[in-house]
């Protein structure tokens, strides 16, 4: 019996490190609008952003972008790769304080967060192949000892790939296409997968679908439609199918935008729908940025009668300088609308600083309030360097 | 000022959306409620209770693999016969149906002599009540319960 809670503590105490901290490679949609770009795909090779830097983005990284100025180019720029090839990496270490009430709180833990390593390969003028690689946190393997029937791990594997597809786009601007392993364009992609809106809106660390999407991109407006399956190659994460769109507008002379979107997914005979609209304005002299996210989740059972679930966050950014970012945000989950008491508000702060090109410091604070239960706290410190 | 009506706008949406909800809750104590809106999303994260990582010997990442794992796996009680005698397996008792206060899967939900599950925020109180009126009515896997 000792043994079987010991394993249950040593698998919670691993899962809590995961879950709460690790954090994939994303976009700061801090700096859109802030920095004087428009789109995404102005620094990320992504269409939505996000993963590896192109020659403009690293650029921006060396020059604008940091305390102290240096090369952002892969390897300090040490190397010059051939304008068909792109080659990058993410590497955290983190230290974390949680505590989520309990006998084992506050867990601390220092540990490595994150190591991937991204390639791009251009095919021509139009086409290319991106594939990330790295290594995921919590690993079990089938051969460890558990009493018979117990489920045993469909992955045992610790190196994973996060992303691998091929993409059609002719330029910048434009229409583009593409397909394989990627999460789908939705919402504000903040870098901090425990944010409610990536956790519970189908966007959670590992949680990147297999898709066929496309869309168009352009200064003034963008649109992304995205048709998703489940992981059945590496069993990683997304179980459900479905599909997903978002349109968004640049408003303000391209200071701010709005965006309005739409995702169906279904699994095990259930279903949810969700619609959702995010907004932004970046207020240049006060170098402050508003941003804002709702989304209420329709959910039709196998069985009982539908509900409706609230999942939104607003909050603002400010920038003193490029290289320093401060984010306050207030998130709301909300089981069920008609239910008050199913409501966890949570209050996080990000502190973000580019002391150099490759190199950023984060802080984050956050208190999560679920209604009628303890207050968990988290404070967590991540260094991280990227290729 | 157009800026600051969007705003404004955006601010009391949000609040008035906030403020919905009764203190009532009507909501099933039946798992096929249950398990899509409360256990697998809290529980199969791809670290943990997943088909990919199956934490603890645990899959929630179905309906039918979350009841299982919650009511049917069996615990070692002798480490040297695990395995080899069905004697020495009895049941896991993740879930006392009847018996919420017995249900180590509560007392975790609610950290009550145990590490909080899941690790990462506490559920809501009522929907932690709403799993315990579940199991108070005897944690049947089918048939609704209101």
């Amino acid at each position: 019996m000792a043994r079987i809670y010991k394993l249950l503590l040593v698998a919670s105490l691993a899962c809590a490190a995961v879950v709460v901290v690790a954090a994939p490679a994303q976009a700061y949609p801090q700096w859109q609008f802030s920095t004087g770009t428009t789109r995404c795909n102005q620094c990320h090779f992504n269409p939505a952003g996000g993963g590896l830097l192109r020659g403009y983005g690293r650029d921006a990284a060396g020059e604008d972008l940091a305390t102290f100025d240096g090369n952002g180019g892969f390897l300090h720029g040490a190397v010059d790769l051939p304008d068909w090839l792109a080659i990058g990496g993410d590497f955290r270490l983190a230290a974390v304080s949680h505590d989520v009430g309990g006998p084992d709180s506050p867990q601390m833990a220092l540990f490595p967060m994150q190591a991937d390593l991204y390639t791009r390969v251009a095919l021509g003028e139009s086409f290319s192949v991106s594939a990330t690689g790295g290594l995921r946190g919590q690993v079990r393997r089938a051969a460890d000892a558990l009493p018979p029937g117990s489920y045993q791990p469909v992955n045992g594997h610790q190196a994973v790939s996060r992303e691998h597809f091929v993409m059609w786009q002719p330029t910048a601007q434009g229409w583009y296409a593409r397909a394989g392993r990627f999460l789908a364009p939705f919402g504000l992609r903040f870098a901090e997968h425990i944010t409610y809106l990536r956790r519970d809106l189908g966007f959670n660390l590992l949680q990147e679908s297999y898709n066929l999407s496309g869309g168009y991109i352009a200064n003034a407006w963008e649109l992304h439609l995205t048709a998703f399956g489940p992981d059945l190659v590496q069993k990683l994460g997304a179980r459900e199918s479905g599909g997903a769109a978002y349109y968004e507008r640049r408003l303000f002379e391209e200071t701010g935008s709005i965006a309005v979107q739409a995702k169906f997914a279904t699994v095990d005979g259930n279903s949810r729908i969700i619609g959702g609209a995010v907004a932004r304005y970046f207020l240049a002299p006060a170098k402050l940025m508003f941003l804002g996210e709702g989304n209420v989740v329709n959910q039709q059972f196998d069985g009982p009668a539908a509900q409706n679930q609230l999942v939104g966050a607003a909050g603002f950014a400010f920038l003193p300088w490029n290289s320093l970012i401060f984010t306050a945000l207030a998130e709301r989950l909300q089981t069920s609308i008609a239910v008050k008491d199913t409501a966890t508000n949570a209050a996080t702060g990000l502190l973000n600083w580019f002391p150099y090109p490759h190199v950023e410091m984060q802080l984050v604070g956050r208190l999560q309030m679920p209604a009628g239960q303890d207050t968990a706290k988290t404070l967590l410190l991540q260094l991280h360097y990227y290729l | 000022m157009t800026t600051l009506k969007y705003l404004r706008a955006l601010v009391g949406l949000g609040l008035l959306v906030g403020a919905c909800g009764s203190a009532d809750d009507n909501r099933p104590a039946d798992w096929a409620y249950i398990a899509p809106a409360l256990i697998i999303p809290n529980c199969a994260t791809s670290s943990c209770h997943s088909e990919a990582a199956a934490a603890s010997g645990l899959d929630m990442s179905t309906p039918d693999k979350a009841y299982r794992s919650l009511t049917n796996l069996r615990v070692c009680t002798s480490e040297s016969a695990c395995g080899k005698d069905d004697k020495a397996l009895s049941a896991r008792p993740l879930i006392t149906p009847g018996n919420p206060g017995q249900s180590r899967t509560v007392n975790m939900m609610r950290a009550r002599g145990a590490e909080r599950m899941p690790p990462d925020r506490p559920m809501a109180e009522a929907d932690i009540a709403l799993f315990e009126e579940w199991i108070a009515k005897g944690a049947k896997q089918s048939g609704s319960s209101n």
